[in-house]
């Protein structure tokens, strides 16, 4: 049924077309429609002052709910079968100026057909019903249609009931390489090869149409295919836009999304990992990077920015995003005041914004180009090293925990050692120091641990003394011992306080009482490490030139160091005595500081590295006494120690400790990811008003999360957060999350949806062309546990997908858009599947799956000349020209040139939008890429050694998938002709024409045969038919 | 059925008119083709227009109407010291300049009344001043944003978020094309050779926003191809390329005849029409055939291609081809530090194109029906940023409060001034016109009311002018 008059902007023209179509809407339907016709106007002329908006409602009057339509008898607002004695018409119809609805300031005015539809339905009882899409859909009954041989699917049923009732029949269908190339094209954004369509030709089995079907759908093409229009739903960007513009690493993400659909992820699955993944139990990488979804919004970095005000913009951003991609609802207009048209209210809109509200971000871009929180994601060779390093690290601690009974007998003759000394009261080697104090001069945190070690931790200033005191625990000295040890919350392990440190003086001094302590003279310092440059002698001087330093390449300075320091002559210290030791860090490199380190003393003569260690004191203690008296405890306490410090022991820990700063390094080598992570504290959320940051409305005290009141509630129990609303979005009950998504896949195969706005299901959005398909699609969507290959499946094997798109003009024109489906679809292919084809025709196509964004040809200076020559474009080489368009680097501020007509990924865009400028033809005409494209293919076919016309034949198949026609092969074969004339005149110019690209010429091939080809070629590819999916 | 409502049926939906078979005849280049390109009718204006046209010279970074246009003899005698608390009124400031003190800095350059009407213009704009009777210098503007791209994107699109449809793209889905080689809306931009600063050239600043693609502004750019992917590639030349498309035209024919899908057709005017604009670009920015006295008038930087003057002559030809809007952008307004050393270069580079262009339009009786525009995304503190005493580092900071735009042509009453700001160029004094008051007039001169040109977005109606803004009639001759 069309009823769209040919120029209704001409009011005053149209009033005679108006009158026919209004006949013709009477017969269609006898009965109106308040779904699909009453409430639009109501929708679009009254609820703006009778509506949701409690602020804007004009005299009390709601005529979006039942109660104001139809609960005031006295006011008499709508009187069931009396339109005469209804306000709601009278008011529309009255000729008093000032009475009339809508007011003339509102400068909207009913038309005639309106005001019948309004008259009509009250005249015919006032039928009403909620809004459609509000209630959740059952499961409706498939229609028997007259045609009984029509119909493959359900779905069939449904669209041919509808086009019985308007008196149409489908369209046979359609021929079958017609049928692969739309297949194809519909499930892997890629035209058949040749050999696939023969195949395909060949294949006479009943099922050859579902076969197809199968291999296509288990293509890796088919998940890069789907991810991008999700990626524009998402607003998925390579950079932050605004100013600056800074480049981001999200390519995780965008490789889940194709991953997970190749997969076939339930999309109930699909939902909550990206909305909340980070709230599963523990959750996977893959489902942490799934959270990318949510921060894939623009971030701010302009200077002077307030970052709480960027932070309210990216969480109005997720709350109006998710409320667009999962319900199709235009949240976004509550978010200053109660929507006009739809039931949330602003307050219900803070509700949905609290889910999004406590994410740990701070409103700047404080990590790279990105902004916490991220997640880092390891190439699969770097994650590989990872596992093996920490195997490694597992055989080590085995080592270091081995069942102390293997020790027994080691054990035993150490402690004999140990008891021996003892007895000669004559400690033979290094005894730790027990500082009573430590300080900082810097202001970081000294502590001292329960191995007499000092861990450095807190505040870190690029250089730092420590000032440690310590009473003496031996009476004579002659050396003292530093070890430099590794320490786990250190950065990279330590020992200094990221990685290596330089000690540039170290100093001794006595200090009696009060008195100011006096320094001891050390003659020779030894250490069993020394990095060129930085010998420990250095740190005997103060000079802030030289120093010890232990760096040994890049994960060498994590193990254990020491170095001993002799006095010049063993020195007695009274027990009223202090030891004052002090190290300083003072060289030019920054961060070089000592973070964990212990100390020691002996009176051994001429100590050296390898001097026994006694234990500490407590250790020490116990093996004073006689093993038969030890408990149980206290011998564990020396055997462990014992073990400890075993030369097993020691290598074990090195080796343990070098593997751990080798994964963290790895860490840091991979890139960092956006994610969703909560605060541990969550963040209060206030109304604000209209939108402003800083103008919460505190009298009307916290939001609370929720979900708005006209869909169904939390399921109970829920535990009300973000992961809540995820699940709560796919419950079977949610009305709207079903249909949004089926209609979506719909709208990508057959060009528009059955809701023509997938982006509003709201009252002021376009009813569903076929509601009950709609609803059957959801529910069989749903029930099959959201399986989006089914779904897809189902789509295209519909005989209404099948149909043939050729028609007549007359037929056209009983349905311009298609809205009934009496044809199959044809439209113009998108930019990016454009692009991919002429590059696959071409064999230039790199099909490699994922990874970083790729930079392929972009007219020079386009980057440098908006802004300013701050940012400049740097093409890539070689195989990066040639990824399928998914891989190209999206710049927020500017786009790709030749992918008209797509999302800008500013903001999320789940419409699909077609325009034709003679723009967009210069490009596909004058594009590097596509005369680069038009050449490889032309050295592609002519590598064959084929005749002219097998030439053409060869490649119109390629392109369009069909045998040329004799009229169609005059034409390119005269093409061909002229522009062979042409190069032969003009060799020079067919070498500039095969010199465009980079793709290496092939120089076997004559330059003005190929030439000549390639300009052919490049009209072929410019063809309404090959640029079009039909 | 709402007209307004079935046109949005019509841009969103295929769409079929056999009324469009006979040929495009005055189809526009761009405005014509719509969504599937199907050829769509303009909505057509509300009443008889003024103008045709819009050239649009917009000036980033915030001219200084303390230093130019708005002339205050008396803050001579008030030099260094406090702005008043009672005119200051707690406005908000850049961080730049909140809490600093607040010198009075009057002008360092003479004003002189100029032309018959003797409106008062400083030294620095001679040549402006020599038009002084062909303009209407409104003297309070005012705006809300403090910052330039949301100021910026204020004034071109209705809104300080980017994403609303920019002026021209406005106008070109109201009113379609009156030419059929050249866009309907050509944006251009420029900058001070010094680079003084660096706010970016948005796309948005002419981009379509919801309105269908093809209304955006097509960029005429300062380096490369003129128009992006203009120039066949290298080795195939045009008459090669002329007989290559005519097949081409013939194979999309072919088709149309075996599928019936009315788009094809459209397909083959699309490819005829780049065609066409790459034989009349080329023609379009051929300067060579402009007698030496009309390049002189745009003064010495006319032949550089990408400065103000080379925009401003191109613009003239794009006007007597009939392009509908021209936007031209140009940056290094933005003096903080500088207005003693830089402000003079900067006049120097547009004074004379600006002057030039109204002349010249009006030599060639085109002043008439083409509405200019001067003017920037807010204007500059009468006080001092930086340190009074050193002409080297001061200058001035943002001001929304006040400022001055000029407006010429199309209906515009000439050699008069409208509004007035308070003694300290600080605030509107009288007759204060908004942004959305702007822009209500501008389309009100091309025949649009402005409450009336709307487009359903996300459930809404939207319109450039949000849900303000009223036409200034004072202006209006």
């Amino acid at each position: 049924m069309i009823n769209r008059p040919l120029f209704p902007w001409i009011l005053d023209k149209t009033v005679l077309v108006l009158l026919v179509v209004l006949v013709h809407e009477a017969r269609a339907a006898d009965r109106v429609d308040f779904g699909r016709q009453v409430r639009p106007i109501l929708s679009q002329y009254c609820f703006q002052c009778h509506g949701p908006d409690a602020k804007a409602r004009q005299a009390d009057l709601r005529l979006d709910v039942p109660a104001g339509l139809f609960s005031n008898p006295a006011a008499k607002i709508v009187v069931r079968g009396k339109p005469a004695e209804s306000q709601l018409i009278q008011r529309i119809m009255t000729a008093d100026s000032t009475e009339r609805m809508p007011p003339r300031e509102t400068k909207m005015k009913l038309t005639l057909e309106q005001k019948e539809i309004l008259r009509q339905w009250i005249a015919q009882g006032a039928d009403y019903q909620q809004h459609w899409s509000f209630v959740a859909p059952t499961r409706p009954v498939v229609p028997s249609a007259k045609t009984s041989i029509w119909p493959r699917t359900e779905i069939d049923s449904f669209v041919l009931a509808k086009l019985e009732k308007e008196g149409l029949q489908p369209q046979p269908e359609a021929d079958r390489t017609t049928l692969i190339r739309r297949l194809t094209f519909d499930l892997t954004g890629l035209p058949p090869t040749l050999s696939e369509i023969d195949h395909f030709l060949a294949d006479t089995s009943p099922d050859a149409y579902e076969k197809l079907v199968d291999r296509l759908l288990a293509s890796t093409r088919y998940g890069e295919h789907m991810a991008w229009n999700w990626l524009a739903a998402a607003r998925y960007g390579d950079t932050n836009g605004y100013q600056g513009d800074r480049t981001r690493t999200m390519h995780f993400w965008r490789d889940w999304v194709a991953r997970s659909f190749n997969h076939n992820q339930p999309f109930d699955e699909f939902t909550v990992e990206q909305l909340a993944g980070d709230l599963l139990p523990h959750p996977s990488e893959d489902q942490l990077i799934a959270t990318g979804f949510n921060r894939n919004h623009p971030l701010n970095g302009e200077g002077g920015r307030i970052a709480e005000e960027n932070r309210v913009e990216y969480v109005f951003d997720r709350t109006e995003t998710t409320g667009t991609v999962w319900m199709g609802l235009t949240v976004g207009c509550a978010r200053c005041h109660d929507h006009k048209y739809d039931p949330i209210s602003q307050r219900e809109y803070f509700q949905l914004y609290n889910y999004f509200n406590s994410v740990a971000e701070t409103g700047t871009v404080d990590k790279g180009g990105n902004a916490s929180p991220v997640h880092r994601v390891l190439t699969l060779a770097q994650r590989r090293e990872v596992q093996s390093c920490q195997q490694e690290i597992q055989r080590q601690l085995a080592i270091v925990n081995r069942p102390l009974e293997q020790l027994e007998d080691e054990r035993n003759q150490w402690i004999a050692q140990i008891r021996q000394q003892i007895k000669n009261r004559q400690p033979k080697g290094w005894v730790f120091i027990e500082p009573t104090s430590a300080k900082s001069t810097g202001g970081a945190t000294v502590g001292i641990e329960k191995d007499s070690s000092i861990l450095v931790i807190g505040k870190f200033p690029k250089r730092d003394d420590y000032v440690l005191k310590a009473k003496n625990p031996l009476g004579r000295l002659t050396a003292i011992r530093l070890e430099a040890l590794t320490h786990d919350e250190l950065n990279y392990n330590g020992p200094g306080r990221k990685a290596n440190f330089v000690l540039t003086h170290f100093e001794v001094a006595v200090q009696q009482g009060d008195q100011p302590p006096v320094p001891l003279k050390i003659s020779k310092a030894l250490a069993d490490f020394n990095q060129a440059g930085l010998e420990v002698q250095g740190a005997l001087d103060p000079s802030k030139e030289k120093g010890w330093g232990i760096w040994d390449g890049e994960v060498k300075t994590a193990q254990d160091r020491q170095a001993v320091f002799l006095f010049e002559s063993p020195v007695s210290v009274g027990p009223d005595a202090h030891l004052v030791i002090t190290l300083k860090h003072q060289s030019k490199h920054d961060d070089h500081v000592l973070g964990h380190f212990r100390l020691s003393v002996t009176d051994v003569d001429q100590p050296t590295l390898q001097t026994m260690v006694l234990p500490p004191a407590d250790v020490l203690k116990v093996i004073e006494a006689d093993p038969s008296t030890w408990n149980q405890q206290q011998r564990d306490q020396v055997a462990r120690y014992h073990r400890a410090t075993t030369a097993a022991s020691k290598e074990a820990s090195r080796i343990r400790w070098l593997k751990e700063t080798q994964v963290e390094r790895l860490l840091e080598k991979g890139s960092e990811t956006m994610v969703m992570k909560d605060l541990a504290k969550p963040r209060e959320t206030y109304m604000l008003t209209v939108g402003r940051y800083d103008a919460p409305r505190k009298d009307e005290g916290l939001i609370s999360a929720g979900v708005p009141a006209s869909l169904p509630p939390l399921p109970e129990g829920a535990s009300n957060n973000r992961l809540a609303l995820a699940q709560w979005l796919v419950d079977p009950n949610h009305p709207l999350t079903a249909r949004v998504a089926v209609n979506r896949i719909w709208q990508q195969v057959f060009g528009q949806g059955l809701v023509e706005t997938a982006e509003d299901f709201g009252s002021q959005g376009k009813s569903p062309s076929h509601p009950l398909l709609l609803d059957w699609l959801a529910c069989e969507f749903r029930g099959s546990n959201w399986n989006v290959k089914q779904l897809v499946r189902l789509i295209v094997t519909s005989a209404v997908y099948r149909q043939s798109s050729e028609i007549s003009p007359e037929q056209v024109g009983q349905d311009p858009q298609n809205i009934l489906l009496a044809r199959g679809p044809r439209y113009r292919l998108p930019a990016h599947v454009i692009r991919d084809q002429a590059l696959f025709l071409s064999g230039l196509l790199v099909e490699r799956i994922g990874g970083p964004a790729v930079k392929p040809y972009q007219p020079p200076g386009l980057w440098a000349d908006f802004s300013f020559g701050k940012i400049r474009y740097t093409q890539d080489k070689g195989e990066r020209l040639y990824r399928r368009s998914l891989y190209t680097f999206w710049r927020r501020s500017l786009g790709p040139p030749n992918m008209f007509d797509e999302a800008d990924r500013k903001l999320c865009s789940v419409r699909t939008r077609q325009t034709n400028t003679p723009l967009q033809a210069l490009t596909l005409l004058n594009d590097i890429t596509f005369i680069e494209a038009s050449r490889v293919f032309a050295e592609r076919l002519m590598a064959k050694g084929l005749t002219d016309r097998q030439l053409v034949e060869r490649a119109f198949r390629m392109a369009t998938g069909r045998v040329v026609t004799d009229a169609e092969t005059r034409i390119l074969l005269d093409s061909l002709k002229l522009a062979r004339q042409h190069f032969h005149a003009e060799p020079e110019e067919a070498k500039k024409l095969l010199g465009v690209g980079e793709k290496a010429v092939n120089s076997t091939l004559p330059a003005e045969e190929v030439a000549a080809l390639a300009s052919v070629l490049n009209i072929l590819l410019n063809t309404d038919e090959v640029i079009s999916k039909e | 059925m709402d007209p307004r409502e079935h046109h949005n049926q019509l841009i969103t939906r295929r769409h079929f008119f056999s009324k469009t078979s006979a040929g495009i005849g005055t189809a526009a280049l761009a405005s014509l083709l719509n969504q599937e390109g199907q050829a769509q009718q303009p909505l057509g204006s509300h009443f008889p227009a003024h103008a045709k046209r819009v050239i649009y010279l917009f000036q980033n970074g915030g001219p200084t109407q303390v230093d130019l246009y708005d002339h205050k003899s008396g803050l001579e005698k008030l030099r260094g010291t406090d702005l008043p608390k009672s005119i200051q009124g707690g406005q908000r400031l850049t961080t730049m300049t909140q809490g600093r003190s607040q010198k009075i800095l009057p002008s360092a350059w003479k004003f002189l009344p100029r032309g018959e009407c003797g409106t008062h213009v400083s030294e620095l704009l001679p040549h402006i001043g020599s038009i002084a009777d062909d303009i209407c210098l409104v003297k309070s503007m005012y705006t809300e944003a403090i910052n330039h791209a949301p100021a910026i994107t204020f004034f071109l699109t209705g809104s300080e978020m980017p994403g609303r449809p920019s002026m021209g793209s406005w106008l070109s889905y109201g009113l379609g094309s009156d030419n059929d080689e050249l866009p309907t809306f050509c944006a251009m931009t420029s900058r001070d050779k010094e680079a003084s600063c660096g706010q970016i050239f948005y796309e948005w600043y002419w981009g379509s926003g919801f309105l269908p693609t093809h209304h955006q502004g097509v960029k005429f750019r300062g380096s490369g191809d003129p128009v992006l992917y203009l120039s066949n590639p290298d080795g195939l030349d045009q008459k090669l390329r002329r007989k290559l498309l005519d097949n081409l035209a013939k194979l999309n024919r072919i088709k149309q005849q075996q599928v019936g899908d009315p788009e094809i057709r459209t397909r083959i005017q699309q490819y005829e029409m780049a065609y066409r604009m790459q034989a009349s670009v080329p023609e379009l920015t051929d300067l060579s055939t402009e007698p030496q006295y009309i390049l002189d008038m745009y003064g010495p930087d006319v032949m550089r291609r990408g400065s103000f003057a080379y925009n401003c002559l191109l613009t003239r030809r794009l006007a007597e081809r009939g392009v509908r809007f021209m936007q031209l952008m140009h940056a290094g307004w933005d003096q903080h530090r500088n207005v003693p050393t830089q402000l003079a270069i900067q006049c120097r580079d547009t004074d004379q194109p600006s002057a030039a262009l109204v002349k010249d339009l009006k030599q060639r009786g085109l002043l008439d029906d083409t509405l200019v525009i001067w003017g920037g995304e807010f204007g500059r503190t009468v006080f001092c940023q930086g340190d009074m005493n050193n002409k080297k580092s001061h200058g001035r900071d943002h001001h929304p409060r006040n400022f001055c735009t000029w407006m010429a042509g199309g209906g515009i009453k000439g050699g008069t001034t409208y509004g007035k700001s308070d003694d300290f160029s600080y605030n509107v004094a009288e007759d204060g016109v908004h942004v959305h008051d702007l822009q209500a007039t501008i389309l009100n001169q091309l025949g649009i009311d402005h409450e009336r040109l709307t487009f359903k977005f996300q459930g809404r109606q939207y319109r450039l002018t949000d849900v303000h803004g009223k036409v200034v009639r004072g202006i209006l001759a």
